[in-house]
């Protein structure tokens, strides 16, 4: 669980790392530092060497200028820093005695004083702004959830209902009777599938996830996720790469087998009835990858970036009933948890492959045949 | 059978009760209930039944440690009521003696194939492993400790050969990894799963007709494997 100052801080963390993975954000972190404080090496320099400027109003006018547009661009602990490197080439640089941390003239203290206060409240301002913005987009995409979770929701739920309430009826034959308690069956099916969607979310948006590995074959991992998504791919459908058994690899076992189930269901969804669902399996250094291809329409160029996005529907499933939309979201939070990463790309012969890579050690099982034989 | 063979079942929940009860008697099965685990208890010393289908998640005391004084007590069949995701809950009932697991949501089919199998151990009534043993196309010699598929021999190793076995004489029950460890490699070996799983691909390929999608020796995940029982042909979950 993600420790915070305050519940909503803590729920703009939670849900930042879906929008921003944490090792990009550092980068860019660090790579506006560096632009702040070049900009305030290259201001000093101009100043001193060049221009000869000594007018100290100038100088922090547009030191408090570089602060404001960092603080804009990043996050506090940033605006911060150049806050200080900031008062620190202001003092060391322009103030007398110059070349020293020394301040003779009071007036001079007063200015620096005012130049560090007035950064650090800008920075202050700025990032509130700033997390402000990501609540509002967090917030923004739960309603967007709340209200697909509730329309996929109702159907079920009044179908079971009418259904039930028909199975008292005196006047049903019998061969009614079996078609409303089929009824009642399916959607009871559907309801279980939501509902696992929905505590698979909430396991991811609260950080409840920590990745567990031990050793296993990918076979087991795939027979897992078919069992799991049996209720809209057929297990019939599936042709499983036989280099499954060639291995064994250390992964979550369990978040992968969950993120792998959503993504053949939406396999399942997106093609014919019928159609073979190929999944094959590769060791790519230290990566497992799990490739799911189908026979489907395939992603269209304007699609591939939002497929990943919570209740984006394909073109084509949008007339489905089945799911909620959030199968690759979610198939992506769970291997984001394990550390790997997920894409879809085009099939050369036709039909969409959406690729899990895990990182993985792995060990060819013949090596360890000659033990456990 | 001169009785119907008597079952406790433990849940807190009353609509699991009201539910399984009716459909448990409707099959030929005396059925009593209990609520807590303090109750189960009493009924059990009482009434000592055949089966006892166990909730772990009870009010006043943790499931496992009904299952634990159960054990203590008498060699009765205890069949697990789980959530699914509870895998590390199921795996250590199952190591304190508890022969089975059904995870909630279950179908009727399935709770009485699973109740069937324990039920057969408690009166007696598992497997003996001599003569032959055919399930499908297979056929095992106990005796002879040959395998065939139709007209075939498989020939299988030692070790495989042992693994077949184990499971056979469980067949319909779920066998831990760790228990499974054990009896063929020995305590030692208990935390190597790695061990087991290359073995079971190996034995898989032999016997399965089509090793990605078994038909005898099934995967439970994250738990272990059970060899499909005659009756076995359940809608998979």
């Amino acid at each position: 669980m993600t420790q915070g100052a305050s519940p909503s801080s803590a729920e703009a963390a939670s849900l930042s790392f879906l929008l921003v993975p944490h090792r990009v954000q550092r980068g860019a972190e660090l790579r506006t530092l560096l632009i702040g404080l070049s900009a305030l090496g290259a201001l000093t320099g101009l100043y001193v060497s060049w221009l000869h400027l000594s007018n100290p109003t100038i100088v922090s006018l547009s030191f408090l200028l570089v602060v404001l547009v960092v603080a804009t661009m990043s996050t506090r602990r940033v605006a911060i820093a150049t806050s200080i490197g900031a008062s620190f080439c202001f003092n060391f640089f322009f103030l007398a005695p110059v070349g020293t941390l020394r301040i003779a003239d009071p007036q001079n203290l007063a200015e620096l004083f005012t130049l560090l206060t007035v950064s650090l409240l800008a920075s202050h301002l700025s990032s509130q702004v700033r997390e402000a913005q990501v609540l509002r987009q967090a917030a923004e995409l739960k309603s967007a959830l709340l209200e697909s979770l509730g329309h996929s929701l109702k159907t079920p739920l009044t179908a079971v209902t009418v259904a039930a309430n028909n199975l008292n009826a005196a006047s049903l034959t019998m061969a009614e009777r079996e078609e409303q308690a089929a009824i009642v069956r399916s959607e009871l099916d559907r309801l279980n599938r939501l509902f696992q969607d929905i505590v698979d979310m909430a396991r991811i948006e609260t950080r409840a996830v920590a990745a567990e590995r031990e050793w296993v074959q990918p076979a087991e991992i795939i027979e897992a996720a078919a069992r799991l998504a049996e209720q809209s791919c057929d297990a019939a459908r599936l042709d499983i790469d036989v280099a499954a058994e060639r291995w064994l690899v250390r992964v979550d076992p369990r978040l992968t087998s969950a993120a792998l189930a959503h993504v053949l269901e939406n396999a399942g969804q997106y093609s014919p009835s019928g159609s073979p669902i190929d999944v094959s399996v590769a060791i790519d250094g230290n990566e497992l990858r799990i490739a799911v291809r189908d026979r489907g329409i395939g992603i269209r160029a304007h699609e591939q970036h939002r497929l990943f996005e919570r209740s984006y529907r394909g073109t084509e499933a949008q007339v489905q009933r089945f799911g909620t939309g959030m199968g690759l979201t979610i198939a992506q939070g769970l291997v984001a948890a394990e550390g790997g990463r997920i894409w879809a790309d085009n099939h050369p012969q036709g039909g969409a492959v959406v690729t899990l890579a895990v990182p993985a050690e792995s060990r060819a099982a013949a090596m360890l045949e000659a033990e456990a034989l | 059978m001169s009785r119907p063979a008597q079952i406790l079942l433990v849940d807190d929940e009353l609509s699991i009760q009201r539910a399984m009860a009716p459909l448990l008697r409707s099959r030929g099965y005396a059925v009593m209930t209990a609520s807590t685990g303090r109750e189960a208890l009493e009924l059990f010393s009482r009434e000592r039944p055949d089966l006892v289908i166990l909730d772990l998640g009870l009010p006043d005391m943790n499931g496992l440690d009904v299952c634990r004084h159960v054990r203590e007590r008498a060699d009765t069949p205890i069949l697990i009521l789980s959530a699914r995701g509870a895998e590390k809950d199921k795996v250590a009932a199952l190591d304190l003696g508890a022969d089975d697991y059904i995870t909630k949501p279950f179908g009727p089919e399935e709770l009485m194939a699973r109740v069937r199998v324990a039920l057969r151990r408690s009166l007696g009534r598992d497997a003996v492993l001599r003569g032959h043993l055919t399930r499908g196309g297979l056929t095992i010699d106990f005796d002879r400790h040959r395998v065939h598929r139709g007209e075939d021999e498989i020939r299988l190793t030692p070790k495989e050969f042992e693994l077949l076995t184990l499971l056979v004489s469980h067949a319909g029950r779920v066998l831990t990894h760790r228990s499974i460890l054990k009896s063929i490699w020995g305590s030692p070996a208990a935390d190597q799963p790695e061990h087991l799983r290359v073995l079971m691909g190996q034995l898989r390929k032999k016997i399965e007709p089509d090793p990605a999608k078994p038909r005898y020796l099934l995967t439970e995940p994250w738990v272990g494997y059970r060899f499909a029982d005659e009756d076995t042909e359940l809608p998979q979950r």
